[in-house]
């Protein structure tokens, strides 16, 4: 779908000569290019920019190449000196339900297979490739919107949590699950580095429970995100929020989102991210105890089928919402 | 090991249980509390089967908090400004204390407090440096040692409850119920007084069925560099920090001015239940 | 003490400022602060105030900064775009933020009693504030990057959380009272005739504890945020207004100065707020 072949480049206002050189560059070669995406649908209305991730069949799960297409998607609309505000959604039944677990082996969005051994220096490269796909998305300059319905798991959250803003559907299932559950509930992303909570050390961010996800409606409540509506006025509450956002000019919103994002940084986010790499470093040489479930293992024997089959078999309902 | 003030018990493979065992004193903490806790969870320690460690109180009440009735030298009381002593001692005595909380806050398995009655001041502490903290609903919290003109040693109010309500708790005493303690993040979870221990035993039973999913070893991870995360946003600092302005409070020896209240001359007159009552006299007149 | 703008009663242990310009709802010019700040350091030495309440008189806490451009040059740097030299609008950043600063860490607890509008530069007086208890009709808000300006409080994010902090900023749209004790803006919302009584309950409760062990407590808690890092965002946040002030208005962007120039205050304010009402906010 490629966007900018039909673009009379004269008709745009520029701001600076610096942004008219960069963006008519960029437009060129995106115009030579061809850009089109496969795993994200972009579509532009006026000042608002759409971003759906668009693998419905695997609920939005996160690989190699819609992350691809996430952040070349985020660039075009940010070198679009039209648009104003960028919303991320998802196609189909849920918005995000993270990494996907059956990527090739090799590729860099999945946790790594403990049995794969890269090197150090290998790894350190890709985990800060992976960690730093969330701040590419909170420095993103335009306002940003997440439209969360249905599951908004692991990397969804961190993708969610990035965005300026987050509005949900009320029965939207925010957390993470699989790996590092139970410690800190809901926060455990804050703990290793997501803004929404950071720092979060509060017990309310695990909204009275052990197991760490909550709905739409608890995050709002919680202020982990905006806004929570009925899932079928989703859409139109998101556009309001759009259209308010694209008032405002995009040089402010630039500055202003900078003050944010670098106080964020003050407070040692950045830092935390590094944590976060070498969280990741260390669990590849995790190793398992006899009587423990070792679904690196049953993902590489049974494939995701039976990794997911496992996961459910042991991870038996532990506690109810209520 | 058996101790003198806790009850240490291994409850199957996976979990211990840690009985705070002073009830007559509703298990107000004294230095050899705080030497015989430490001892029990490094005996906990050294055992790398043991996931879960509970922390209890016998008799009516968790902990009503540090024991007020202990005379300098002492670890838990800070001395009181007339008596004669360096700061050399006070401030390796802060230390000791810090390191004690930070060492529970720190301790790398699933650490869980099970409250019920009274849990005041460094009971607080104790339920705050837990990583799960589970309260009956009518369970009493707060630090009303500013009401004595000390302050809070602990910096972990500000995070678990925000600065707006660490402010409006600390600078009044106030005690609140296990529900608004939940509401505002003190504690995790907050349920009715008969279903506490069967509410415990479930979060229990979940970090035991949960963890061999993915294997202790990544718990553990999670554990140990989740709380970097907080060390790299300030919590490293803050402790320091607030043992420095704990043992100021301790040292200001102006003492008081006339009409405020000084706690060791109180307890002197009235002996230590007629000072705590003449302490809380006037904040209850105004409904705090 | 005689001030104009503010007034100041000490009732038993109590210190009470009260923001005293009520036929314009306490609007806050360079005037106004500079007795505010002349008065601070007067009380901060003064050991009768155990505790300090800050009100207003009237209908309202405070609007906020005079947005007429009379006599606020101290408080609010010249219309983004004003050539100026980066020095001076920086030392002049620096200078704001310190005093806020200052309130910030003043060594008694102090407590915000907030009635009815309580808007920009009222409003991050109310947040300097230890405790703050407002009544339920309050309404908070900080709309000032509806006008180009961007916001010059760094607090947001530590009280509010970033999501909310960044709606607050981007959006400017108010907060209610019972919105504002739910994310933990306020501590309090509470009915408008039992305020004076409940701020008089806290007040009485603090001014009963030991003087120096209240500063200590208060340094305590504030140290916690310093090693958040909040001392590094007043001076990040310094720079961000130089770059918003040097940063001139777009052709095509609402600009609320040269309005109000030509159309009056009101009529400006108006058109500031009109395409966010009509779509809600």
């Amino acid at each position: 779908m490629p966007v900018f072949a039909d673009r009379d480049l004269s008709l745009i206002k520029w701001h600076t000569q610096y942004q008219k050189n960069q963006c008519e560059e960029a437009y060129r070669k995106k115009a030579k290019e061809g850009r089109s995406y496969e795993s994200i649908i972009y579509e532009k209305d006026g000042k608002i920019a759409r971003i759906t991730l668009n693998r419905p069949e695997k609920s939005n799960a996160l690989n190699d190449a819609l992350y691809f297409d996430l952040l070349a998607g985020l660039g075009e609309a940010s070198q679009d000196p039209d648009v104003r505000v960028i919303v991320i959604k998802g196609s189909g039944r849920a918005f995000c339900s993270g990494h996907d677990l059956s990527s090739p082996q090799g590729d860099e969005s999945p946790p790594i297979d403990p049995k794969y051994h890269p090197t150090v220096r290998d790894f350190f490269q890709f985990e800060r490739r992976r960690c730093q796909k969330y701040e590419d998305i909170m420095n993103c300059p335009k306002a940003t919107i997440a439209q969360v319905h249905g599951f908004c798991i692991g990397a969804g959250e961190g993708i969610q949590a990035s965005c300026d803003m987050t509005i949900a559907a009320e029965d939207a299932q925010f957390g993470t699950r699989g790996f590092s559950r139970l410690t800190m509930g809901i926060t455990a992303m804050g703990g290793s580095g997501a803004p929404h909570t950071w720092p979060g050390g509060s017990e309310r961010y695990r909204a009275g429970r052990m197991l760490p996800e909550i709905s739409g409606k608890e995050a709002a409540e919680l202020s982990l995100i905006n806004k929570a509506v009925p899932a079928d006025e989703l859409e139109k509450e998101v556009e309001r929020w759009a259209q308010a956002l694209s008032l405002i000019p995009p040089e402010r919103l630039a500055i202003v989102k900078e003050g944010i994002n670098g106080t964020l940084d003050i407070t040692g986010l950045g830092n935390a991210f590094r944590n976060h790499y070498n969280i990741h470093l260390a669990l590849q040489f995790i190793r398992f105890r006899p009587n423990e479930t070792n679904l690196y293992k049953a993902r590489r024997d049974k494939g995701l089928k039976g990794f997911i089959q496992t996961r459910a078999e042991h991870a038996t309902p532990i506690q109810d919402a209520e | 090991m058996s101790y003198e003030t806790v009850i240490l018990e291994k409850k199957g493979e996976r979990v211990a249980h840690i009985t705070l065992n002073r009830p007559e004193k509703l298990n107000a903490i004294n230095d050899v509390m705080m030497r015989d806790l430490k001892a029990a969870l490094q005996e906990v320690e050294k055992d790398t089967e043991t996931w879960v460690v509970v922390i209890k109180g016998m008799g009516e009440s968790f902990s009503t908090g540090e024991d007020l009735s202990l005379k300098w030298p002492s670890d838990v009381m800070t001395p009181p400004p007339k008596e004669r002593w360096f700061l050399s001692e006070l401030w390796e005595s802060e230390m000791r204390k810090s390191n004690f909380w930070q060492y529970i806050y720190d301790f790398p398995r699933f650490t869980i407090a099970q409250i019920h009655g009274h849990c005041l001041g460094w009971g607080c502490f104790l339920a705050m440096v837990c990583r799960t903290s589970i309260a009956s609903e009518d369970a009493v919290f707060g630090d009303p040692s500013i009401r004595a003109g000390f302050t809070s040693l602990n910096p972990l109010w500000t995070w678990k409850v925000g600065v707006r309500k660490a402010r409006e708790l600390l600078f009044t005493g106030k005690y609140i119920d296990g529900r608004e303690a939940a509401r505002l993040g003190l504690i995790t979870i907050a349920v009715p007084k008969e279903k506490l221990e069967e509410e415990v035993d479930l979060a229990v039973e979940s970090l035991i069925i949960g963890t061999p999913i993915g294997g202790f070893d990544s718990e553990s991870f999670d554990m140990i560099f989740g709380r970097t995360a907080f060390d790299i946003s300030g919590l490293a600092a803050a402790w320091g920090y607030a043992t420095n302005v704990h043992a100021l409070s301790a040292i200001q020896r102006r003492g008081f001015e006339p009409g405020e209240f000084d706690f060791f001359e109180a307890r002197e007159r009235l002996g230590m239940k007629g000072a705590i009552e003449e302490r809380d006299r006037p904040f209850k007149e105004l409904g705090f | 003490m005689d001030y104009d703008h503010i007034k100041y009663d000490l009732t038993g242990r109590i210190g009470v400022v009260t923001l005293n310009r009520p036929d314009s709802r306490n609007v806050m010019n360079d005037q106004m602060i500079a007795e505010l700040d002349d008065l601070l350091r007067k009380v901060e030495t003064e050991l009768d105030a155990k505790v300090l309440v800050i009100k207003g008189a009237g209908e309202c806490f405070s609007i906020g900064q005079d947005l007429s451009g009379e006599g606020t040059a101290a408080i609010m740097a010249p219309p983004p775009g004003t050539p100026a030299p980066a020095k001076e609008i920086l030392e002049e950043e620096r200078r704001r933020s310190r005093r806020l600063e200052y309130i910030f860490n003043f060594p008694k607890p102090t407590i915000a009693q907030v009635h009815g509008q309580c808007i920009g530069l009222g409003c991050y007086l109310a947040m300097l504030c230890d405790i703050v208890i407002a009544s339920h009709d309050a309404v908070f808000a900080d709309p000032g990057l509806r006008m180009g300006c961007v916001s010059a409080m760094p607090l947001w994010t530590w009280l509010v959380g970033v999501k909310k902090a960044r709606e607050i900023v981007y959006l400017g749209s108010d907060i209610n009272a019972v919105e504002a004790e739910r994310i933990g803006l306020i501590n309090l919302a509470v009915p408008a005739d039992k305020l004076e009584q409940e701020v008089h309950r806290y007040a009485k409760a603090i001014s009963t504890c030991p003087g120096d062990g209240l500063a200590l407590c208060k340094e305590s808690i504030n140290a916690n945020l310093e090693s958040r890092g909040v001392g590094t965002a007043w001076r990040f946040l310094d720079t961000i207004h130089l770059i918003n002030q040097q940063q001139p208005f777009d052709p095509d962007e609402f600009n609320f100065f040269k309005v109000r120039d030509k159309k009056g205050l009101e009529e400006a304010m108006r058109e500031r707020d009109k395409p966010f009402k009509d779509l809600g906010f």
